[in-house]
């Protein structure tokens, strides 16, 4: 258990109300019962999910948000994955400074990213489409499956890959039987949280989205601002509920404060 | 171990004139080595001498910058990593942690195609020669280091390569294991008659297991001999001092009798004679080195020794009691066998007179 | 039968036979892409903001931002609010890593849940939460009601923003803290307190100094991420709190001027890389977001 002084415990219980309250609050907005925000409510019922759940106006961006969200962290693993292996492996000179160049999307604040992007895409032809969304994603969430292959790959035995190759693998054979399975959990964790990422992220999705493609953000941020009924708490407890289900697996399948301390 | 006049002298694997520049680390200066067929060759050094990249270049690990290597005449130097058939154990098992064993030892009958009924055949054979029956189906997690390390062996012999390499295989295991892992390997690759190349940094092990020691230092070979030439005969100074245990004199050439080169060493009132190395000329500066089990020890001084001097310490160490004695030289260090402490105690007695000699032979000029 | 090898020559290295390459092929892909839509989209954003009449380039969008009070009270509101929150988020936020760090077990399982969760909920949905608690009839006013306190005003204004954003950095800031402590190590602590230093000198004078470098990483990163971010301001803020990010969403969407949205890019840009240039020097490594 704990091996804090009291005064800190405390402390820790405060700032755990604080940070879960707003969760927590919007979660009980969504089963009341009335056609307002109250709070408390007054009584409570599951009539807004239900409405939520058959409106295509809620339902088709938060499905927007999933696809998005999936292609993206896919086509970021692919791009990472080869990209860890060689940092660790290859003989790489400035290394250092190409894992830093590698990393660098986890420092800009998006809005930055994203309207270079707007004027790039728009430039490109493309403007805004689903295909700019993944761009705009994939470099977003890059760094975090990068961080945590590297990191699980950085600690792995190499070993295990010359015996393979020195037993008659070739060079693809050999990860495929013997990197792949080492990492899996890292590519597993890191694309989990790219996923979460990407999930959260408003500012590359507001710029680049159009009626077709917006992800769940967007529409309720533009909900928000005509209208001010539960359902916006009720899409918003499904998503919290999505959020919270991911980290559980992730907890399970690699241990959570492996992600948050991976690397370096 | 075999005389010199029971091993084949085929050249099974060659090296030529090979090169690696490689920073200041691991790099290998033209290194040039014949190994026979059968034979058990051991690569010893201090770390950073090259041994290891040694190793790895003629597994294919890494690329020579220049030289070739070559098994039964043929150049494999430019063949990849997968197709030289060889053979090769590491020192971290490098076990696949997700397979069992069976499926560990299969690897390489799948990467080489062998059709299944033969393959099974000899995975069960190889589970046997490492008597691992019964482990099968145990993950690499679940055994111990020596029974990983047997599976890492079955793995790498059941592919038939034409050399096994190893890499320090016993550095993780505690001593009594090591040691009788390494009367099993030896016993089987008697049984087997492979050529096998060891890498290690323990001149014990070295000493006990190999048919013939390269010595190596900063990326060269110094002495390429069997173990009791090396040991007994070492070609340089670093040899001398690397294997064993060395008293070192320094001193100067004065001249030669009787095959003898004569050293005169300050503070001593004679010279000393010594093995000649017709490499030294007279008036050069020369290192002296004598086994400090080829020294004989004598109570009191009676002007009959070589040296004379007082004994200031005694240290045991179970098969030995390790005599100092303060002489006129410096300190100079005799080992006598535990023939039962008593008398050998006796025999060193820590603070009186002493006198020590020796065979004139025994005592090694080098360069200084 | 002493075999020597032979004499040794120094080696001549002669070029590498594809033994050490320069860039392994595995790095391509993942730095092609980021070459072309991540360092591409800022330099046309650079472009788009040198854009002058006709096909010249002039700096009159950057003239415009820096004549102009207005926009240079946004930007010094903009960076006097993450000043203010930076520092409240490391007041509040190392407490909160120095517990995680130091607990085990469950608890600490627990802890980390607590901190990552809020992290992974959408900024729209968290905001959209203060909205309801710090709203006129939201949580905290139906809780002053109740007691016959007058009503507070806790929402559309900076502080309403302000608490809002401290809750969103918060957790950037203790895993920053909780990750320089986890490394540090122990025994220099055990060593202190065998010397005679009490628990709260122990802190002081060991503790804290030794993970400062945590401290100053997540200060970094929870004001480059303040000064960067906008739908907090948008949601919980109005025209008086406005902020550099939010002008910047602005002027794309409501006004569609594109060339001055750019130079207020760039401003911005130039603004976090001074940040990050900073941190370079403060502490070696640049860390992003955890």
């Amino acid at each position: 258990m704990s091996k804090l002084p009291p005064a800190l415990t405390v402390y820790i219980v405060i700032m755990a109300l604080f940070l879960v309250a707003p969760i927590v609050v919007v979660v009980i907005a969504a089963f009341t019962s009335g056609d307002f925000i109250t709070f408390p409510p007054q009584s409570f019922s599951v009539r807004w999910f239900d409405k939520v759940l058959s409106d295509p106006e809620f339902i088709s961006p938060l499905w927007n948000s999933v696809r998005l969200g999936a292609t993206a962290t896919i086509v970021a693993s692919a791009l990472a994955v080869p990209a860890a292996m060689a940092l660790v492996r290859g003989n790489v000179r400035r290394r250092r400074l190409i894992e830093s160049l590698l990393l660098a999307p986890l420092s800009l604040p998006t809005i930055i990213l994203a309207v270079g992007l707007l004027f790039f895409t728009a430039q490109i032809g493309l403007g805004a489409s689903f295909t700019s969304l993944v761009i705009g994603h994939v470099v977003i969430v890059i760094p975090y499956v990068l961080r945590t292959v590297l990191g699980v790959y950085m600690s792995a035995n190499h070993e295990a890959e010359d015996a393979a190759k020195v037993l008659g693998a070739n060079p693809l054979q050999a990860f495929w039987h013997v990197t792949l399975p080492t990492i899996w959990p890292g590519i597993l964790a890191g694309g989990i949280f790219a996923f979460l990422m990407s999930f959260d992220e408003v500012a590359v999705s507001i710029l680049l989205s159009n009626t077709d493609t917006t992800p769940l953000p967007v529409s309720i941020l533009s909900y928000l601002v005509y209208n001010y009924d539960p359902s916006v708490a009720a899409i918003s407890t499904i998503q919290i509920a999505i959020v919270i289900l991911v980290l559980l697996i992730l907890e399970r399948v690699f241990g959570i404060r492996n992600v948050m301390f991976a690397s370096r | 171990m075999k005389a010199m006049a029971d091993i084949p002298t085929t050249t099974h694997l060659e090296i030529r004139a090979l090169c690696r520049a490689f920073g200041d680390v691991g790099a290998l200066a033209t290194i040039n080595l014949a190994v026979v067929e059968g034979e058990f060759l051991a690569l010893l050094g201090p770390s950073g001498c090259g041994k290891t990249t040694l190793l790895r270049c003629i597994a294919g690990l890494l690329d020579p910058t220049e030289g070739d290597i070559l098994i039964d005449g043929q150049s494999i130097v430019r063949v990849p990593v997968h197709r030289r058939g060889l053979g090769m154990v590491f020192q971290s098992y490098a076990l696949f942690p997700h397979m069992n064993v069976v499926n560990n030892i299969r690897f390489g009958l799948k990467m080489h195609k062998v059709p299944s009924s033969e393959a099974d055949q000899r995975i069960a054979d190889a589970i046997d020669l490492v008597q691992l029956r019964g482990y099968e189906q145990r993950l690499p997690g679940q055994l111990s280091g020596g029974q990983q390390q047997r599976v890492a062996l079955a793995r790498a012999l059941v592919t038939r390569p034409s050399v096994l390499l190893l890499d320090e295989p016993f550095g993780a295991l505690d001593a009594k294991l090591r040691q009788s892992m390494q009367i099993e390997l030896r016993r089987l690759q008697r049984r087997l008659k492979m050529t096998m190349i060891f890498v290690t940094h323990d001149q014990a092990e070295a000493l006990s297991m190999a048919d013939r020691i390269a010595v190596m230092r900063a990326g060269r070979i110094e002495q390429l001999d069997t173990p009791t030439r090396i040991y007994d005969m070492p070609a340089t100074a670093f040899v001398a001092d690397f294997i064993g245990q060395m008293n070192r004199f320094t001193g100067r050439i004065i001249g030669r009798s009787n095959g003898h080169a004569l050293l005169a060493v300050a503070d001593l009132p004679a010279p000393l004679k010594a093995r000649d190395n017709p490499s030294l000329a007279v008036g050069d500066e020369a290192l002296a080195m004598i086994r400090p089990e080829r020294i004989q020890l004598k109570r009191g001084s009676d002007g009959d020794g070589m040296l004379e001097g007082v004994t200031s310490d005694a240290i045991f160490n179970g098969e030995r009691l390790n005599v100092l004695v303060q002489t006129g030289a410096g300190s100079v260090s005799v080992a006598l066998p535990n023939v039962g402490v008593d008398i050998t105690r006796a025999a060193a007695a820590v603070g009186q007179p002493a006198a020590i000699s020796w065979e004139s032979n025994d005592l090694l000029l080098f360069p200084a | 039968m002493a075999i020597l090898s032979s004499p040794a020559e120094p080696a001549h290295p002669v070029a590498s036979r594809g033994g050490i390459r320069r860039l392994p092929l595995g790095l391509l892909p993942a730095l092609i892409f980021l070459a072309v839509f991540f360092a591409a989209p800022l330099l046309i954003n650079l472009l788009e903001s040198l854009r002058g009449p006709g096909e010249t380039h002039s700096l009159a969008q950057f003239a415009r931002i820096f004549g102009d009070a207005y926009y240079l009270t946004v930007i010094g509101q903009t960076l006097l609010f993450g000043l203010v929150v930076t520092l409240a988020c490391a007041l509040l936020g190392y407490p909160l890593g120095y517990a995680v760090a130091r607990t085990e077990g469950t608890f600490k399982v627990v802890l980390i849940f607590l901190v990552v969760t809020p992290l992974l909920v959408n900024v729209v949905v968290r905001s959209f939460g203060w909205l309801v608690i710090l709203g006129g009839n939201g949580a905290i006013n139906a809780g002053m009601r109740a007691l016959g306190l007058p009503k507070l005003n806790l929402i559309y204004n900076w502080t309403g923003v302000g608490i809002a954003m401290v809750h969103v950095l918060l957790p950037f800031m203790a895993l920053s803290v909780a990750g320089t402590l986890e490394t540090l190590d122990r025994r220099i602590e055990e060593a202190a307190r065998v010397l005679g230093a009490p628990p709260h000198r122990l802190f002081w004078h060991v503790t804290l100094p030794m993970s400062a470098q945590g401290l100053i990483t997540g200060s970094i990163l929870c004001f480059t991420l303040s000064i960067g971010s906008f739908v907090t301001a948008l949601l919980l803020g109005k025209n008086s709190t406005m902020v550099l990010p939010l002008l910047i969403y602005q002027q794309l969407t409501v006004a569609s001027d594109w060339p001055f949205a750019a130079a207020m890019g760039v401003t911005l840009l130039i603004l976090v890389s001074a940040i990050l240039w900073l941190q370079g020097r403060l502490v070696g490594e640049p860390r992003g977001r955890p």
